[in-house]
């Protein structure tokens, strides 16, 4: 080797040296790097990977349970028996709003953008978007949902359009079917998505469906089963290569009703445009065999997927009080059927006020009550019959209706004890039937009367409470249950509309009701006689007879009765009640309680009687009983009639029409 | 007389045992909870023994030797390579999808891995030769060819990532070897530009999948919409009237007329999607015209410069040439060379993996907070949920993303152990390079360093999300016997040279 070689040698060694160093030094740079992007994964950014990480191992899918169904009384197997409420499965598209890392904005123009895809018109979806409440929502990671309901072709739309189908989710969503519709709108409720209080003070995801009304809330968690759970492992596409169910979709519980389709059906019906309620029970047992209110709405509607269909439906049922329950909801003085209950009272205070059912009283059609005071007139009470009613027991009075003989008995047994069985009978009391929103009716008292208007009890007080006039209101319900008492004894069941629940599986029983006494008055043999007697008359050839003495109903027994309305010069504002039971004679476990309530009915006999005729002839189609008694082409007495008086604690009405 | 041989370098024999226990603890954590007899681990720690035998067998061996047999060793694994392609022979394994091995009874061989070996003895063996002109330019076309020819053999499998791998080093030996740093950067601009401008053509042609499925639509033609839909980006091979397989089933190109149809979709939705660069990279005209404008330019600086003898122009006309062939080069490969489309979703995947959900994206989107979940101590082993499995959530974390299932076992007290071992391993290699007294010696262990460095470079930069996902082992670590045997051949070859140290 020569000197030139060697010198070239030692200058590409030196420069061979110089990059060695150059390309240690990339090395040493490179774990640099590579511990400084460690410390940035691991330690600065560790626990927001921690979280990722677990969202990865944790991604779960939930397995949506169905709702349980709803049947009613005459139901043998899921497969066989036609339901009240039934699901039909449809599919909503939610959008995941973490996909856009939660900013309102980006959301926003993915929705915009989703809709335009679909041609779906602005005004459809142009609130939701609104600020503030948009951030809100957003901010709170629940999922949004964009179409409740997707149709065949928009499914296919949303997954050609890749960029938009991959941002969003397809939910099977169950939507509830009420057969009945209106119907039993107010025994069946609806059921809705929940709002932002339910979100937060309950165990339910936000596109989960929640009872809002009736027996679909108050049954709502019974309903509505749990979801399940399943995690999912992906592959590198991203596509599901293993799944792990780790908890089945339990599904929700079926009910079985105590409701009779074909009774709620006539009872529905026969209220028409009226406003008021109809109620059926069973005296045996407190089953629900019925309950209408009217007006009513569709809760098809309301549980359904148009959002702008719900919105105008739910105001305008609303605006007309349509959501009102009547039957529970709703408070009404009881009128003439309260003159059964100042009948009980005198009777089993018979000894105390020595007073007999064979006792008479006199009707002339007025009742004068001694003032107490010099100088002013005494007052006068009228009969609803001009003509006056004659010489009447208690039976025929009752038959009758006749007011007079009620001022009379009322002044001599005084407030004190009709009040006393007014509450024993749990006029002022809920029935506490298993449905939500229920109401206790008034019954006043002295000390309630001092304190509210400031003087005391007054005998014209007592007057107006003997014909169920004045301070008391009662609710159907209560009123009808009263009726229960004494076609059954003296014992009342409570009322109860869930007879069984079921497994919706196997059909299993999980759980049924037991009919339980919610009060068991003693009540004299004797007096029970005289007023189920005094019942019957007044549908045999009482106020009630016209409409409910037909070859092809059973034998009824009941009390009409028509209630004042505060408001001048229009008869046909008052309220009419019908609350009767049959057959007459009949065993408890056969027979029915129906009580009708038609505000502005006209009366008791026009108005709620022919609902109550259209009730029991669904309740006892022909053959399903034997009449007893014959027809007979005796008297049929008149209509009871608003009452004119000219005093100024009831109202006066203009003209009362009498019906022959 | 006896030459005198240094002793075995310890602690580079060291870490690599460290390295490959690592990656063996790691493989038997994954299937820890798998109950389905002796797994990858097993597998691995024979391929560590065998590797073993391999490594003191190339100690042993002069490596001057392997100099000298370098052409014939080089055209060896080129056959092997050749033998790889043909369908038949070489060996196309289900669920991955390049036919990368050949299969001798029970035992696969990834040859791309003898390649890459072969390729850096004879590169090294070439420029010792021709040291002294390392500075002429001409001299680089050789090395440059003796790179391509495995690489496109390789891409032929397909298989993109390790094609491309070869390319940081080529440049890596050429830097070393001596050459000129205006050529090695003309170099890596001829070929990123070759690359990038396809690239990006390829991915602007994927984003516009989805307007041209709007434009079909709006057009009405249900028949289009539903296959466009169905292909998706591989419309565009398609229309090259190939046909195409989706999951197993074969579709076929549409029909004359419908071609039609779609082609002025296309253009349609080009005109009013793509910009400018885009339309100009398409049209080929342009850019061979554009091209050879540039390399004329150059050849006239050139012809001024050699007419007055004076060494100026250098810098332009050389940058102004490699520009000019640039482009045509590029142009050449967005006609003739079609890119799979996960190819290109891959590597830009990785500048928003957000973006590509599944696919490419879902690896980084699960590598990262896999390794950032390991915190400081790290979960414990046995306990990487999102490494470990039959299914793991981060794919391929036996092979190619093994790194993130160490890392979240061990945390970062793991993880820098492991990268400071790991990257022990070329930084001794390039002490052996210095103290080499033999230029070939040298050349050798620091192509052999390049080799190796550039696979941990690459693999732990995807990993951790600093690089786009290309599909390279981490060597010693990632389960796969070819490529811990062949790097384990590698080391004993740099051992083989630190011992002859003085034996020359």
């Amino acid at each position: 080797m020569g000197r030139s070689v060697s010198s070239i040698e030692h200058k590409l060694e030196k420069s061979f040296r110089l990059r060695l160093y150059f390309f240690s030094g990339i090395i040493v740079m490179a774990l640099i790097i590579f511990i400084f992007q460690l410390f940035n994964l691991q330690i600065v950014n560790g626990s927001e990977n921690s979280r990722k990480a677990e969202m990865f191992v944790r991604r779960s899918e939930s397995l949506p349970a169905s709702r349980g169904l709803v049947f009613d009384r005459n139901f043998k197997t899921p497969e066989d028996s036609p339901p009240i409420i039934s699901n039909n499965q449809s599919l909503d598209v939610i959008v995941n709003t973490s996909l856009f890392k939660n900013n309102p904005e980006k959301v926003r123009e993915f929705i915009i953008e989703f809709y335009k895809t679909l041609s779906i018109p602005k005004a459809y979806y142009e609130s939701e978007i609104q600020e503030p409440k948009f951030s809100k929502k957003i901010k709170s990671k629940s999922p949004i949902i964009l179409l409740q309901g997707v149709t065949p072709e928009q499914h296919e739309r949303i997954t050609l359009f890749d960029n938009i189908g991959r941002n969003v989710n397809f939910i099977p969503t169950p939507r509830r079917i009420y057969h009945m519709g209106p119907a039993l709108a107010h025994v069946t409720g609806y059921v809705g998505l929940p709002s932002t209080n339910d979100l937060k003070n309950r165990e339910i995801k936000s596109y989960q469906l929640l009872g809002k009304s009736g027996l679909e809330l108050q049954y709502d968690q019974h309903l509505r089963g749990s979801d399940g759970f399943r995690i999912q492992k992906r592959n590198s596409d991203g596509n599901i290569e293993e799944e792990r169910i780790i908890e089945h979709a339990r599904m929700g519980n079926n009910l079985i009703l105590t409701i009779d389709k074909k009774i709620q059906f006539a009872a529905y019906n026969a209220l028409k445009d009226f406003r008021g309620t109809v109620i059926a029970i069973r005296p045996s047992t407190g089953e629900v065999l019925a309950l209408a209110s009217n007006p009513s709405f569709d809760p098809n509607i309301l549980s359904g997927k148009n959002k702008q269909k719900r919105q105008d439906h739910f105001n305008k049922i609303k605006k007309n009080k349509g959501f009102l329950n009547m039957a529970l909801q709703s408070k009404f003085p009881p009128a003439s059927t309260f003159k059964t209950l100042v009948a009980l009272a005198a009777l089993e205070s018979e000894h105390k006020i020595n007073y007999m059912a064979s006792n008479t009283f006199i009707c002339n059609s007025r009742f004068y009550l001694k003032s107490s005071f010099a100088g002013v007139p005494d007052q006068e009470f009228l009969c609803w019959d001009k003509k006056g009613h004659g010489n009447n027991d208690l039976i025929h009075a009752l038959e009758k209706s006749c007011s007079v003989y009620f001022y009379n008995l009322g002044y001599k047994l005084g407030s004190e004890a009709i009040l006393y069985y007014s509450r024993l009978f749990g006029l002022d009391k809920r029935t506490n039937i298993d449905l939500p929103g229920e109401i206790e009716g008034f019954v006043p008292s002295n000390e309630w009367k001092k304190r509210s208007y400031g003087n005391k009890w007054y005998d014209g007080d007592t007057i107006n409470l003997s014909i169920g006039q004045g301070y008391i209101t009662v609710t159907p319900i209560a009123m009808t249950l009263f009726y229960m008492a004494i076609a059954n004894n003296g014992k009342v069941y409570q009322p109860y509309i869930l007879g069984e629940m079921r497994n919706p599986l196997d059909n299993s029983i999980v759980y049924r009701t037991t009919p339980k006494v919610l009060r068991d008055i003693p009540i004299k043999v004797s007096t029970l006689e005289a007023l189920n007697q005094g019942l019957r008359a007044v549908a045999k050839t009482g106020t009630a007879s016209r409409l409910l003495n037909q070859p092809d109903l059973p034998e009824i027994a009941g009390k009409t009765g028509t209630a004042q309305t505060r408001r001048r010069g229009q008869s046909s504002s008052n309220h009419a009640w019908f609350v009767g039971y049959a057959p007459f004679g009949a065993p408890a476990d056969e027979q029915v309680i129906v009580g009708v309530f038609v505000e502005h009915g006209v009366g008791g006999a026009v108005g709620a009687g022919p609902i109550a005729r259209d009730v029991f002839k669904a309740a006892f189609p022909p053959g399903s009983f034997v009449r007893r008694e014959k027809i007979d082409a005796g008297p049929k007495m008149g209509e009871e009639t608003p009452l004119i008086q000219e005093d100024d604690t009831i109202e006066s009405d203009a003209d009362e029409e009498v019906s022959p | 007389m006896e030459k005198r041989l240094e002793k075995l370098d310890y602690i580079l024999i060291f870490c690599v045992v460290v390295a490959v226990t690592c990656g063996i603890i790691t493989l038997y954590t994954q299937e820890f909870n798998i109950m389905d007899g002796p797994g990858k681990w097993w597998r691995q720690l024979i391929y560590f023994f065998m590797g073993m035998i391999a490594m003191v067998l190339m100690t042993r061996i002069n490596y001057q030797l392997l100099g000298s047999y370098a052409l014939p060793i080089y055209l060896f694994s080129i056959a092997l390579l050749v033998l790889t392609l043909i369908p038949g022979i070489g060996y196309l394994p289900l669920g991955r999808g390049a036919r990368s091995w050949l299969k001798l009874g029970s035992i696969q061989i990834q040859t791309s891995e003898i390649a890459k070996l072969a390729t850096v003895i004879l590169l090294g063996q070439y420029l010792v030769i021709r040291e002294r002109e390392i500075k002429n330019i001409s001299v680089l076309i050789i090395p440059f060819l003796i790179v391509i020819l495995p690489m496109v053999l390789i891409i032929l499998q397909p298989d993109f990532g390790t094609a491309v791998s070869f390319l940081p080093i080529l440049f890596a030996i050429l830097f070393l070897g001596g050459a000129d740093i205006l050529h090695i950067g003309s170099l890596i601009t001829l070929g990123f530009i070759s690359l990038a401008i396809p690239m990006y053509v390829e991915f602007t042609k994927i984003t516009l999948t989805q307007p041209l499925i709007d434009q079909l639509v709006k057009i009405n033609n249900s028949e289009l919409v539903s296959l466009v839909n169905k292909v998706q980006g591989k419309i565009w091979l398609l229309l090259k009237n190939k046909s195409v397989v989706i999951g197993n089933i074969p579709i076929d190109p549409p029909s004359q007329k419908l071609m039609h149809v779609l082609q002025e979709a296309i253009d349609q939705v080009m005109e009013e999607n793509t910009n400018f660069f885009f339309q100009i990279f398409m049209n080929e005209t342009i850019m061979t015209g554009f091209g050879l404008i540039l390399i004329f330019i150059s050849l006239v600086l050139l012809i001024i410069r050699f007419a007055r003898g004076r060494d100026q122009f250098r810098q332009y006309y050389i940058s102004l040439g490699v520009l000019g062939l640039s482009i045509i080069f590029a142009s050449l490969v967005i006609k003739y060379i079609p890119f799979r489309e996960n190819q290109v979703i891959r590597l830009t995947a990785f500048i928003n993996p957000d973006q590509f959900k599944q696919g490419a994206g879902y690896q980084l989107r699960a590598s990262k907070p896999a390794i950032g979940s390991g915190r400081f101590l790290g979960k414990g082993l046995t306990y990487g949920e999102m490494t470990e499995g039959r299914v793991p959530h981060v794919p391929e974390s036996s092979t190619d993303f093994i790194f993130a299932s160490w890392a979240e076992q061990t945390g970062f007290v793991g993880s820098v152990f492991l990268v400071f071992i790991l990257l022990a391993i070329p930084l001794r290699g390039l002490q052996v390079s210095f103290e080499s007294k033999d230029k070939f010696g040298s050349l050798l262990a620091a192509g052999i360093v390049a080799l190796i460095f550039f696979h941990m470079f690459i693999n732990l930069g995807i990993v951790l999300g600093l690089l786009p996902v290309t599909g390279l082992p981490l060597s010693f670590v990632s389960y796969g016997g070819s490529h811990l045997i062949m790097s384990m051949m590698a080391v004993g070859i740099i051992i083989s040279i630190k011992i002859r140290k003085h034996a020359n």
